[in-house]
């Protein structure tokens, strides 16, 4: 099966919903099971928070481009914004020796995101942030 | 996301419905605040209708065990499903909440 579609939003989170409903309703017709559609909403919305808060400091407008494709059994969503370099994947995962309570609160959604997706890739391109999160589909029977 | 408060004489209850994403982080957060204000003896939050969470979520989470912790109302978290309860135990969060059915 092969989809591929675009969506653009300024970096407000109410304008994020109209990604989730883009993207839930792509993953649904590519034929994700419910419990793997919501993994993939998760991971989007610890994204887009991160690129709304942080890329584009001190109140700056900036445009956020997201494309989605099913190719094979992959859905793959990518983000691409002009905002301040930020590398995710830079982060260390959050230390699950420590107590919960005493952890730093950063770095946890990226964690989520790389325990959910099966695949997720960060370039720096012309002055602008790639970031790009896939999952594989699971049939019925193929357990998980 | 919809929240729905259910008070008894000693507790007060927040029914959950919907996506605890980034977009109603807020609104938990001050229904979870009102609740410890009103002083009960504990408080639970019932995700029964809760479809999944972000870490926006655990972020209030968190918040509310501090505040458990702080002024000594108890505090239970309900119905987990496997979606939600996938999320608190890969954090690690699972562990310091008291659960229920």
């Amino acid at each position: 099966m092969k989809i591929s579609r675009n969506i653009s939003i300024r970096n407000r989170i109410e304008e994020t919903v109209a990604v989730n409903n883009l993207v839930e309703e792509t993953a649904l017709e590519a034929g994700f099971l419910q419990k793997d559609v919501y993994d993939i909403l998760i991971a989007l919305d610890e994204i887009l928070s991160n690129i709304v808060y942080y890329a584009y400091p001190n109140g700056k407008e900036g445009i956020i481009d997201i494309r989605i494709e099913m190719e094979g059994d992959d859905l793959t969503v990518s983000f691409v914004d002009e905002g301040i370099a930020f590398d995710p994947l830079a982060k260390a995962d959050p230390d699950l020796a420590v107590p919960v309570e005493e952890r730093e609160i950063g770095g946890l959604g990226i964690f989520i995101v790389k325990k959910l997706m099966n695949r997720v890739v960060y370039t720096r391109e012309a002055g602008k942030n790639v970031l790009m999160i896939s999952k594989t589909k699971h049939g019925v029977n193929n357990g998980n | 996301m919809e929240i729905n408060t259910v008070r008894t004489d000693d507790s007060v209850e927040l029914k959950l419905e919907g996506r605890l994403d980034i977009t109603f982080q807020e609104s938990l957060e001050e229904a979870i605040t009102a609740a410890f204000d009103e002083n009960p003896k504990k408080i639970i939050v019932n995700c029964e209708g809760l479809t999944f969470i972000s870490s926006a979520g655990l972020r209030v989470f968190m918040k509310a065990h501090k505040l458990s912790a702080s002024t000594g109302v108890e505090l239970y978290i309900a119905k987990l499903n496997e979606t939600t309860k996938k999320i608190f135990d890969i954090t690690g969060y699972l562990a310091i909440f008291n659960l229920i059915d």
